[in-house]
């Protein structure tokens, strides 16, 4: 019996010690922190030997040989992680509320600003930084929280919209007026079946694409005391909704939008089908130039948004990068950061991976060097940029913005009048507690 | 009694390891979730937490996505518990009898139910896709369809393909539990029946049925836990789409998309509360039926 005894015990204890060494895995192998006594003694390499977790979405994957110059200028060595954005926000989220380190350098897209910001979950940036550096990042303040520099744009997204100029030839589309007349008239004359491309699946991509209509007819989402602009019936936001709904509503977008995303509206647009692309950007554009990506080569070209009495407005969606606050190598993740912001780093990111600069110099020299294809359109684009908040992103934003995606999709799947659509959003919008400033 | 004592104490022993695990990993967690389900929890105002009694079970009540979500979660369960029983029974009285091959359709049955679900679901949305999908391929090859189709346009439709693709994953679970207890079923009692003059019919009814109860119970509980739990077929197939969000859609965007906690929490005891009811009425009436 005493046998059967200390044999149970030594089972409760092994068991014991495995669950208690699960526990604790992951603090053994910890380097020793990176102080400045240890910098001192390593010279101008003083995270030399430090391997830093680069995290980050399958559009921003580049080749490990990318990284080595910035591991012969530094002597810290990269190591990426690929993960779909959705999944990097969940991960991101879970490791930050428990306090375990996910990563050393991580994907911060411009929409996480206001929540993880205010989370506190990422690194201030100002002063590690240099100034004119950042005076030379256009889209700067959309990563800054009350003066807080969370993160640093990484890649310039914004918005252009795309035409097919052996569709569309000389026919004016510089107004939303002249975008529809031009599609209607394309519809009936059997041009094309559905001329307006643009994604309605019920994804963050249909709240960006209506935000990008609202600014580009001279409207905000919301008033100086955060109402919603839509609810007024004479604002650009209520009229960029009817806009959107009459597109569909009229046959100019294919139904079949509904249930796209936009990177499969713009395959679609790339396999000859559409012939007016709202929501396009330079990468787009670079893709259609590709022939192993599209059967439109040098048929399509990027032009301004659309807009009011000569305006061409549209906002800027700038996906960056940051150190989380629990990173283990925060000092080798801010050097990858400053090596990222180095002209020729930036000039290599466009060249071998599409990846438009955010430094307003490199876009002017890669202009000057005639190697950014349609740079004058793009140019001319980024001298019309606006704020989508200007008083800073709200902290409930991503909560609002899922709202508008899948109501508008819900809207126009079941034939939802403009009125009722505007309900729907601001019987959810009252939902949101804005008290979180 | 000293004997029995040790006894006792070597099988508490024995069973120390799994309730110390229960303890760490699912009792302590679920007792943190009850009371954070009643506090106001906003991870973007870290240190802010507060107690708030029950105002987000009262605010859930009152939510108007969270009511319409488990209006199309029942839907879900309804379809997925008929079809999935129905279909797993009459798989498994066909896989009760010996046939050539038979190990081989048991193994291809079980494949939707081995894969992880993202993959089952990811390959749903490859099939169904309006762009690209194998659906269209094949239907407009045959000259079936003309143009393309969005599968997802309507509501019925698209929590009918979502059941489809769950169902299709689930019921192999459901076959392979009646299976095993069909087999246990003894053949002398259906020889009786026989002989006693007893249908098809009868002895289906009066023999199978009782004696499967507790697998039906089991099937049952563990496909309608599945069904309320529906994840990932949905977020597939129509991502966040308004008509037919999951409760579990739901709960994960309040928790993980708006970083609301406390709210999640509250909404996730409700679901746990409504899977326990259902689990409990299975097994009380198996349990009744058994004794009587």
């Amino acid at each position: 019996m005493l046998k059967k005894f200390y044999v149970a015990a030594l089972v409760c204890f092994l068991s014991l010690s495995i669950v208690l060494t699960g526990c604790s895995s992951g603090q053994d192998n910890k380097e020793a922190p990176s102080g400045t006594g240890a910098a001192a003694s390593k010279g101008d390499k003083p995270y030399s030997g430090q391997t830093i977790k680069f995290l980050v979405p399958t559009w921003f994957e580049y080749k490990p040989e990318f990284f080595k110059p910035f591991t012969d200028k530094t002597g810290i060595t990269v190591e990426q992680e690929i993960m779909d954005w959705q999944q990097i926000h969940d991960n991101f989220v879970t490791a930050s509320a428990a306090n375990s380190p996910l990563a050393d350098v991580v994907e911060l897209d411009w929409s996480w600003v206001g929540q993880f910001g205010s989370a506190g979950w990422f690194e201030p940036l100002n002063q590690v930084i240099p100034e004119d550096v950042q005076k030379d990042i256009g889209t700067l303040n959309i990563f800054k929280l009350k003066d807080d520099l969370v993160g640093l744009p990484a890649s310039n997204d914004f918005r252009v919209y795309g035409i097919r100029k052996d569709r569309v030839g000389d026919k004016p589309v510089d107004t939303f007026d002249h975008l529809m007349k031009t599609a209607k008239e394309m519809k009936q004359s059997g041009a094309d079946e559905y001329p307006v491309s643009m994604t309605l699946a019920a994804t963050e991509d249909l709240s960006t694409a209506y935000y990008g209509l609202v600014t580009a007819m001279g409207g905000r989402l919301f008033d100086d005391q955060w109402n919603l602009s839509v609810l007024d019936k004479n604002s650009p936001a209520y009229q960029a909704l009817t806009y959107l709904f009459q597109l569909y509503n009229d046959g100019l977008i294919d139904p079949k939008a509904l249930g796209l995303k936009s990177d499969e509206v713009g395959n679609t647009f790339r396999s000859g089908k559409g012939s007016i692309i709202i929501g396009y950007s330079p990468q787009g554009q670079k893709d259609s130039d590709d022939a192993s990506k599209s059967k439109i080569v040098d048929k399509a070209v990027p032009i301004l948004v659309p807009g009011k009495n000569g305006d061409h407005v549209s906002f800027g969606l700038p996906e960056g990068l940051g150190i989380p606050k629990n990173a283990e190598h925060k000092e080798a993740g801010i050097e990858l950061l400053k090596w990222l912001m180095e002209k020729d780093t930036m000039e290599t990111l466009y060249n071998d991976y599409g990846v438009f600069p955010v430094r307003n110099s490199v876009i002017t020299d890669l202009f000057n060097q005639k190697k950014l294809r349609y740079g004058d359109i793009y140019a001319k684009q980024l001298q019309s940029m606006a704020s989508l908040f200007p008083q800073g992103t709200p902290l409930w934003y991503s909560q609002f913005s899922t709202s508008v995606g899948t109501i508008l999709n819900y809207g126009l799947k079941n034939r939802l009048s403009v009125d009722q659509t505007v309900q729907m959003l601001k019987k959810d919008f009252d939902k949101i507690d804005k008290s979180q400033k | 009694m000293l004997k029995k004592h040790n006894e006792y104490r070597t099988a508490y022993l024995m069973i120390a390891p799994l309730i110390l695990v229960m303890l760490l990993f699912v009792m302590i967690p679920f007792v943190n979730s009850v009371v954070q389900s009643f506090k106001s929890i906003n991870l973007t105002q870290p240190n802010q937490d507060h107690w708030i009694g029950f105002k987000n079970y009262a605010d859930l009540f009152q939510d108007q996505n969270i009511l319409s979500a488990l209006l199309n979660t029942s839907y879900y369960t309804v379809i997925a518990i008929f079809f999935e029983i129905l279909l797993g029974l009459l798989i498994a009285l066909m896989l009760r009898r010996a046939f050539r091959f038979r190990f081989l359709v048991l193994a291809v049955l079980i494949i939707p139910w081995s894969l992880p679900p993202l993959v089952g679901g990811i390959t749903w949305g490859w099939i169904f896709n309006p762009q690209y999908g194998i659906l269209n391929v094949l239907l407009s090859r045959m000259g079936i369809i003309h143009e393309y189709q969005l599968w997802t346009l309507h509501k019925e439709a698209t929590i009918g393909i979502i059941s489809l693709v769950h169902v299709w994953k689930n019921m192999p679970f459901a076959t392979v539990v009646l299976l095993s207890f069909l087999q246990q079923i003894p053949k002398d009692l259906y020889e009786s029946s026989s002989i006693d003059g007893a249908s098809r019919w009868q002895s289906f009814r009066y023999i199978t049925l009782p004696m499967l109860a507790p697998a039906l119970a089991i099937a049952l509980t563990m496909s309608t836990i599945a069904a309320i739990n529906i994840f990932d077929e949905v977020f597939s197939i129509n991502a966040f789409g308004l008509e037919t969000r999951s409760i579990m859609i739901e709960n994960y965007s309040i928790a993980f998309k708006d970083l609301r906690l406390g709210y999640g929490m509250a909404v996730s005891m409700v679901i746990t509360l409504i899977s326990l009811l259902f689990s409990w009425s299975y097994i009380r009436s198996t349990y009744r039926k058994e004794a009587v």
